[in-house]
């Protein structure tokens, strides 16, 4: 048994847990412990190949909802999703925050750059961002940098009056390999493994990864809660991982303050399975999944969408009425060809066409509903994830899903496909498109679990951030209603969604929440 | 030094997007059938279907090598339940078995499936595909007739 004492334990070395370290310890000499799940993989691991990367994913890409209907795809190793994402950046949207604060009660996180919150010097929301967005070298891609697929989605939206716009995206150096998925092996992509990790290494930051945590330690001697520590287990090193601080075997952790980074899968499930107090049945309630159904189209020349950064343009053009955004994306011929319907020969005949292939998704921002949770499974030892669209959201999804067909054929498409087996067109086996008129059968889409594929990789807002008890699990300083010393920090903490892809509004909350912390040390006792 | 070089692949290899698929497809019976077919040439039978070998720009890999990769890679055949499902397909298409059906009843057959009533069999379609592709576009051989870029770091490595 391994026993590790600390002043403050962090669990998840995401886009959160990575950030809180590195901003902690920046602020004040303090003894502090990261864990993570998954193994410590660098760019001399990653080989570009699908099937061998699937291990920097949570379950090895296994993850999803208990139907089978949607992937939960998330990152599990040192880095999170940050590691694995298409390093596409969005700023904190205001408008969001305003909505948490009003709707949720939500204090601080400020976004003007000259405020003190909490009275703490410099201390709001914009100013973290904008060193987040500093540390990642998120910038715009030139233009020479862009893409065949992203061009021909500019062009399409462009042609049909659309407002494209280019990603921000945290990389330097990219060559555009086309892998960022695959973990980057060229250290191009700024995540938090190249990042706030190193700078938080640096001040003497002990990272424990392969250690998953079993239960979090409450003492109740006093009446309220109080988290003390946890306990878990270390696995042994996995071959091509750097290796670890401690010996494989149990692990238990003494700690001042435990902050709990785990993602939005993991954390409601790590806070579930330590039997923390839910009066009113909080935890894990009001899963957000930013569903994402993939748009293929064939185009008449070579487009190579694989090559390239795989993302340089999306739209918000209908954000604001309908709530989705279009974004330029593309997928290795593995998730390709389980995202392109059909099987046999007219399967294969698809997936001939995949150098001459474009593709989109539309990411649907969804509403919140109870329904759509997180559970803890005891028996399966594994979060069991419930996740259905509501009638509203296919509404709008029908829209998004229209919206990227005629898109494709404004840019020249001369087929069009949508990852589903609805029969919505007369005929046609699946979702398959030959002329810009028949958009309109999209709004025959019933995104049918099992028919339609949707995905999901922005899972948010479970354990819930609301000054009310009755409606959120933590405060606005992150801390639990019901166990002193207790934070959560993470997507899982978003009331609803953020509205955007995630990470940078995660990082910044992170920064925000590791700066106050540090100011207010002397609440937690460190 | 590359993943490539220094791990066996078997650590590796079971793993993947279509796990999900396969883990359900290894632990969920959907009913059991009473066939003599084997398993193995049940799922032969479907990953003919699944993938086109008569197609001429199809590479030349024979079907027992993707039923075998398959199984490489999740291990299905020696599940609990997979054989069971496996015999449940194939018997449910009364009065001929599955792998007594010629090339279009197969295909009419297994689309049924795709589109039926019952979640679980859409699910059996989707999990079947999804193992499939995942044993077929995971391998090297299949994608020059797709004119995939594939990976560039061995390219870097021998000098090109």
């Amino acid at each position: 048994m391994t026993a590790v004492a600390c002043d403050v334990l962090i669990i998840g070395s995401g886009a959160a847990g990575a950030t809180l370290a590195a901003t902690l310890l920046e602020q004040a000499e303090l003894h502090v412990v990261l864990v993570e799940k998954g193994g410590y993989y660098g760019a001399e691991f990653f080989n570009q190949r699908e099937l061998d990367m699937m291990v920097l994913l949570a379950d090895r890409g296994a993850r999803s909802t208990v139907d089978g209907a949607m992937p939960f795809v998330g990152g599990q190793c040192v880095g999170g999703g940050t590691t694995v994402n298409y390093a596409l950046s969005f700023d904190p949207i205001r408008s969001v925050w305003e909505r948490w604060q009003r709707d949720y009660g939500v204090r601080g996180f400020s976004f003007d750059p000259a405020a003190d919150d909490y009275g703490i010097d410099g201390l709001n929301l914009a100013s973290c961002a904008r060193e987040v967005k500093r540390r990642c070298n998120v910038h715009e891609p030139r233009d020479e940098e862009i893409n065949q697929n992203n061009r021909l989605f500019r062009d399409g939206c462009s042609t049909l009056g659309i407002a494209a716009r280019k990603f921000q995206l945290n990389m330097r150096g990219c060559i555009g390999c086309g892998f960022c998925g695959q973990g980057c092996a060229y250290d191009a992509k700024r995540g938090t493994m190249l990042t706030y990790l190193p700078d938080a290494l640096t001040r003497g930051l002990q990272l424990i990864h392969h250690c998953s945590v079993d239960t979090l330690a409450f003492e109740t001697s006093s009446g309220r809660p109080r988290v003390v520590g946890a306990s878990g287990t270390v696995a042994a090193t996995a071959p091509g991982s750097r290796s670890n601080t401690v010996a494989p075997g149990p692990i238990v952790f003494q700690a001042r303050l435990v902050i709990v980074s785990a993602g939005s899968i993991e954390s409601p499930a790590l806070l579930q399975r330590s039997q923390h107090p839910d009066p009113h049945s909080r935890i894990g309630r009001g899963l957000i999944a930013h569903p994402s159904l993939p748009v293929a189209a064939v185009f008449d020349r070579q487009i190579h969408g694989e090559r390239g950064i795989t993302g340089s343009y999306y739209s918000d053009h209908f954000y604001a009425q309908h709530g989705f955004m279009l974004e330029c994306l593309f997928d290795h011929p593995i998730d390709a060809a389980i995202a392109i319907p059909g099987f046999g020969a007219t399967h294969y005949e698809r997936m001939l066409n995949f150098d001459r292939t474009a593709g989109l998704g539309v990411m649907l921002v969804d509403t919140p509903n109870d329904d759509n949770r997180v559970v803890w499974d005891p028996a399966a030892g594994k979060p069991q994830i419930v996740y259905r669209l509501g009638g509203d959201d296919k509404a709008r999804l029908r829209v998004g899903a229209r919206k990227g067909v005629e898109i494709m054929f404004a840019a020249g498409a001369r087929e069009v496909v949508l990852s589903s087996n609805e029969p919505i067109l007369p005929g046609e086996a699946d979702a398959r498109f030959t002329n810009v008129s028949q958009a309109g059968a999209c709004d025959r889409l019933e995104f049918v679990p099992n028919q339609t594929l949707l995905s999901s990789a922005h899972c948010q807002a479970t354990v819930k951030m609301s000054e009310s008890p009755s409606q959120g699990v933590i405060d606005s300083r992150g801390e639990s209603h019901g166990v002193a010393n207790l934070i959560v920090c993470d997507s899982s903490a978003f009331p609803t969604s953020c509205g955007a892809n995630p990470m940078i509004s995660i990082m910044s909350m992170a920064r925000y929440q590791g700066k106050r912390i540090a100011g207010e040390r002397a609440r937690y006792g460190v | 030094m590359r993943t490539d070089e220094r791990i066996g692949r078997a650590s590796f290899l079971r793993s993947g997007a279509a796990t999900a698929a396969a883990v359900w497809l290894g632990s969920t019976g959907l009913g059991t059938g009473n066939t003599p077919d084997s398993p193995p040439s049940v799922l032969e039978a479907l990953v003919r279907t699944v993938l086109p070998f008569e197609h001429p720009r199809f590479p030349s890999i024979p079907s027992s090598a993707i039923v075998d990769r398959i199984d490489e890679l999740f291990g299905l055949l020696s599940s609990p339940a997979f054989p069971a499902s496996l015999a449940y397909f194939n018997t449910a298409s009364r009065p001929t078995v599955f792998v007594n059906l010629d090339a279009g009843g197969r295909r009419a057959y297994l689309a049924a499936w795709a589109h039926d009533a019952s979640e679980d069999r859409r699910r059996f379609y989707m999990s079947i595909r999804a193992v499939t592709f995942f044993g077929f576009y995971s391998l090297p051989q299949s994608w020059p007739a797709i004119d995939y870029g594939e990976p560039i770091l061995h390219r870097e490595k021998a000098g090109e």
